[in-house]
């Protein structure tokens, strides 16, 4: 059987809340959780199999403890976009340097 | 956001959060923080058992609906005596994993009752205690399920 799990973020870690047999259910009770009770973060856990949590996915999140966790993968696309930049930079400076060369040889 | 709540009108829902608004800030409520007339049009659909001195789950409040649905009276008897083809029957079948788990459950599916209908139910079952649970308080209903007449032939 397919679980879901509320859990609460507080004090610096999760706390399971909540289960339920129902995805509408448990992202309808966290939401109410969220705008309720004194918590940094709500989510909702699928569970499929206890024994293997790897299987388990996150179906809603909130809060600023998620939101936190996905600006990580913003700044590293950020950082990819820098270094393109730079080589792209690499390559006209080779290109140009590569023509002057050429030019100079030639006369 | 406000403290105001939309009307929540599923029972498995209202009932849980009586249960968070008696827990507070502990993880869970003891037993005699439970005001039933708090429950209002939920009572009839809830129940609630405790431990004997021996341990023994045992139904100490069995709303009307349940009662009326199975016909006797389960006051002071034992959770294993709630009829399996019953909506209070299947409500309980996850005690043991509220107990080990400390958080509510909510379970729903389908049910044959008594009468050879097909039940469609939701129940919901919440932990009582001081921090390690001891009771439980839950609530349940459910409406039957229209069989259509193609599968009634079938099935004859």
């Amino acid at each position: 059987m397919i679980l879901y799990e509320i859990h609460r973020y507080r004090q610096g870690s999760w706390h399971l809340d909540s289960v339920y047999d129902s995805e509408e259910l448990a992202i309808r009770e966290a939401a109410r959780v969220e705008q309720s009770h004194q918590v940094d973060a709500v989510r909702v856990v699928e569970v499929y199999d206890e024994n293997n949590p790897a299987r388990n996915r996150v179906v809603y999140r909130s809060g600023e403890v998620e939101l936190r966790r996905e600006a990580a993968p913003r700044s590293a696309v950020g950082e990819i976009q820098i270094t393109t930049a730079q080589i792209a930079g690499i390559i006209a400076v080779g290109v140009v340097a590569l023509a002057v060369w050429i030019y100079l040889y030639l006369h | 956001m406000g403290d105001v709540q939309p009307f929540e009108r599923r029972l498995v829902l209202r009932l849980l959060n009586h249960w968070r608004e008696w827990a507070g800030e502990r993880g869970m409520p003891e037993p005699g923080d439970v005001v039933r007339e708090a429950l209002g049009d939920c009572l009839p659909h809830c129940f609630m058992l405790t431990p004997t001195d021996d341990g023994v789950l045992t139904f100490t409040f069995v709303g009307s609906e349940h009662a009326g649905e199975i016909g006797a009276d389960l006051v002071g008897r034992p959770l294993d005596l709630a009829p399996a083809n019953s909506l209070l029957g299947q409500a309980v079948r996850a005690y043991r994993d509220v107990m080990a788990r400390r958080v509510p459950i909510t379970l729903g599916g389908e049910f044959t009752d008594r009468n050879g209908r097909q039940i469609l139910y939701r129940s919901i079952l919440c932990p009582l205690g001081d921090g390690t649970p001891r009771a439980l308080i839950g609530a349940a209903n459910g409406r039957g399920v229209v069989v259509p007449i193609e599968q009634m032939h079938a099935a004859q």
